[in-house]
């Protein structure tokens, strides 16, 4: 049997939005992997008792016209939907026919023609949920997968209970580990969050998780490499802020400033090394992190396989070492099934 | 408990099911021998090595091995995917080979290419190129998103062939089958290319892998992600897991291991499948991984490091399990890189294991009953520190730390050597 025509739309996020018992205002926004580099904001007022996701999905599938064929080839997601009902309200503009996606996208910016802003997907979708941060927005509520929530509780009751200091973690395909380590930073408490990877990519896919939901919304995120940087830290600090701050392990003239300036900080420190197997392993580049051990309270060490290589040169610090592999998420799925 | 965050179960149900199916070549291999399709050296221990050493010689094998497998032909029911999964609707397959140069792979490629005429093969390695364009890491699934966008509209499979690229953020949903055809490889590699098969597309999704092999009771890619799940398992919960047998079965509760055979796929029980990873070493090279290195200072790591990780008894059961299956001079030119003399941490896993591999001669050397009892005499001993010493190239003090200090676990010895 065929497919509804607007399931052809893939979602690029897993989080769910309830249906309500009133009509409001969303916005959602997808992307062409045609082209990379543009994405469309589109507002949708969904009806009362109706599904958000599959309403802007179907609204999607109708905009896309003659590309239709785009979305059965699977070249269109969705990789974001808004509940944007305090804002309007905010606003003013809470009726069907009030182009909310126009007031928003017009004080975002990046607008190439109509819709359509010339910005990756992934990193306009970032601009969105810090515009509705900065506005008050409440954003969905991240919630966990069994093993993510079991991991982070251990590794916490290690931070907080038996004084660790550096965690090491392998944590498999699948697992979700970027949201994961984002948790761990908000149940710590932790005022600033180095993010450090030599793979830039990464920056983006903690990026996302950092401003997608609710329990992030008092964290700032500022990458190492803009000029301004440390104005942007000291700023949102002032303002009673979090900071997030992507800091690239790339050899470069200014990556031992920019480690010295984030640990300098007075603030409670967290440490991420993610995809420390891949480049980050390295002696340049693990010899001036554990240099500054000693001004950091809390460091996750993180890879998705090969433990042993990614802190071959950290062993000497490290205090505890967790790992998930594929075939716990199965047993846990397995369980879960049995449970329900 | 976590202040600002709950549990939502249905994210458990996200990821894709796991089969892992082993498949036994040796039938292609013996008819391709008898119809001299293949040199007399094949007749002895054969091997992924072997055939990637010069793919076109065995070619006729792979040719062999791909009509088994993709069309059920010369009666190879063993190999007949559709048989063995009792239909296969995989659009996407993909091969991993351990090819020694991007060369052979091509080859590899040629051959899928005439064999399988209903499929579009793309070589993903640094020789291919996709529409004039030089296949690299960092475009190559656009590519294959590309080569099955285009496939799936004539109504064809797409094959992809793989060695070293392609492992990581290479997520393409629509691969249902993937086939590993090289012998041992690091857990880290083996679980990496696994992970291909794992990017989701729906929730019925189930990953196919299958090990493809010249010797099914010496294959142990699997054998790693399995047991180091069962010892995860003790390690968390280990009221309800007390025994490495009662974590395995939850193990092989959550994920199929089967073996291929004339009579379809069967499943392995956790008390075959333990015998069967006893055999092969896998058991004392899982333990091996989880060998509490973090409580060791690098010097010590160093020093344990320098110890012998080809005890006698082992060197013999190496001999005979590998064979002489590479050129003897490029052996012998091999020098150990400054990336391998770094790498203590790898080298002090291994003789761990060599040590809970031989951890007998503690117990029994000693007429002890346990390998705690057995170093309390040693202490006593120092003719018995000095043969320990010699035997696994670590001072007494060291070994009785890794066992006092439960860097290696005790359980292990026993649950090893069935004391």
């Amino acid at each position: 049997m065929r497919q509804a025509k607007h399931k052809y739309i893939k979602k690029g996020f897993q989080h769910n939005y309830e249906s309500k018992d009133r009509g409001r205002p969303s916005l959602y926004l997808f992307i062409n992997s045609d082209k990379p580099d543009e994405c469309k904001l589109g507002g949708r007022w969904v009806l009362a008792g109706l599904d958000p996701v599959e309403d802007c999905q179907k609204r999607i599938w109708s905009q896309l016209q003659t590309s239709g064929t785009d979305a059965v080839d699977g070249k269109i997601t969705c990789i974001g939907i808004w509940d944007v009902e305090d804002y309007a309200i905010k606003e003013g503009i809470n009726a069907k026919g009030k182009n909310i996606d126009d007031n928003v996208r017009n004080k975002i910016g990046f607008i190439k023609y109509s819709e359509w802003h010339y910005l990756p997907g992934w990193e306009f979708k970032i601009k969105v949920n810090e515009f509705f941060a900065k506005q008050g927005q409440p954003l969905p509520l991240a919630a966990l997968s069994t093993s993510q929530y079991n991991e982070a509780d251990d590794v916490i009751t290690q931070f907080r209970k038996f004084d660790a200091k550096v965690i090491a973690s392998e944590l498999c395909a699948r697992f979700g580990k970027t949201i994961w380590a984002g948790v761990v930073s908000v149940e710590l408490d932790i005022e600033l969050v180095i993010i450090a990877s030599y793979v830039k990519t990464v920056f983006t896919s903690f990026a996302d998780d950092f401003t997608s939901f609710e329990q992030f919304k008092d964290y700032v995120n500022v990458n190492c490499d803009d000029e301004d940087y440390k104005d942007k830290i000291k700023a949102a600090f002032k303002d009673g802020k979090r900071v997030v701050a992507y800091f690239s392990l790339v050899s470069g003239s200014n990556r031992q400033k920019r480690i010295d300036f984030l640990t300098n900080l007075a603030q409670k420190k967290m440490l991420i090394v993610d995809e420390a197997d891949y480049g980050a392993k390295c002696k340049r580049q693990v010899e001036m992190l554990i240099a500054k051990l000693s001004k950091i309270d809390y460091t996750l060490i993180m890879t998705g396989t090969d433990i042993d290589k990614a802190t071959s040169l950290w062993i000497d610090h490290i205090d505890y070492m967790n790992s998930v592999t594929y075939i716990e998420l199965l047993n846990q799925k397995r369980e879960t099934k049995l449970v329900a | 408990m976590l202040k600002h965050f709950k549990i939502d179960t249905e994210r458990d149900l996200l990821v894709p099911d796991l089969r892992c199916f082993q498949m036994d070549m040796m039938g292609p291999v013996n008819d391709a021998i008898k119809q001299n399709e293949l040199g007399k050296d094949w007749a002895t221990l054969p091997s992924w090595p072997k055939f990637s050493a010069d793919v076109y010689k065995a070619q006729a094998l792979l040719t062999r091995i791909l009509a088994g497998v993709y069309f059920g032909q010369n009666n190879y029911n063993n190999l007949n995917l559709k048989y063995q999964l009792g239909g296969d609707t995989s659009s996407v397959d993909m091969w991993f080979f351990s090819a020694k140069t991007n060369e052979q792979l091509m080859r590899i490629g040629e051959t899928f290419e005439s064999s399988v005429p209903n499929a579009d093969v793309i070589v993903i390695c640094g020789a291919a190129h996709f529409r004039g364009k030089k296949i690299k890491n960092s475009n190559c699934e656009k590519f294959v998103k590309e080569q099955v966008e285009i496939s799936a509209k004539a109504n064809r499979k797409v094959i992809i062939i793989a060695k070293l690229m392609a492992t990581r953020s290479f997520g393409i949903p629509k691969i249902h089958n993937l086939f590993l055809c090289f012998d041992g490889g690091q857990e880290g590699t083996v679980i990496q290319k696994i992970s291909r098969v794992l990017s989701p597309e729906d929730l019925e999704k189930v990953g196919n892998v299958f090990s493809m092999s010249f010797d099914p009771n010496r294959d142990d890619k699997i054998d790693s992600l399995l047991l180091t799940t069962a010892m995860n398992l003790m390690k968390k919960n280990p009221g309800k897991y007390p025994s490495i047998k009662t974590a395995l079965g939850d193990v092989l509760n959550s994920v199929d291991v089967l073996a291929c055979t004339d009579k379809g796929a069967i499943k392995f029980t956790p008390d075959s499948y333990i015998e069967k990873a006893m055999d092969r070493n896998s058991l004392s090279r899982a333990f091996g991984n989880k060998v509490d290195l973090t409580k060791c200072s690098s010097e010590v790591i160093e020093e344990i490091a320098n110890g012998n990780a080809d005890f006698d008894k082992n060197k013999k059961v190496d001999k005979a399990k590998t064979g002489d299956t590479r050129d003897k001079n490029d052996k012998d030119k091999k020098k150990p890189t400054s990336k391998q003399k770094d790498n203590n941490l790898k080298k002090a896993r291994e003789v761990c294991i060599t040590i809970l591999e031989n951890s007998d001669i503690i117990v029994e050397g000693t007429n002890s009953k346990s390998v705690h009892a057995g170093l309390n005499k040693i202490k006593k001993n120092k003719k018995w520190q000095r043969e320990i010493r010699q035997e696994f190239g670590v001072s007494f003090e060291i070994l009785d730390d890794l066992f006092k200090n439960d860097i290696i676990d005790q359980k292990w010895v026993s649950i090893l050597h069935d004391f």
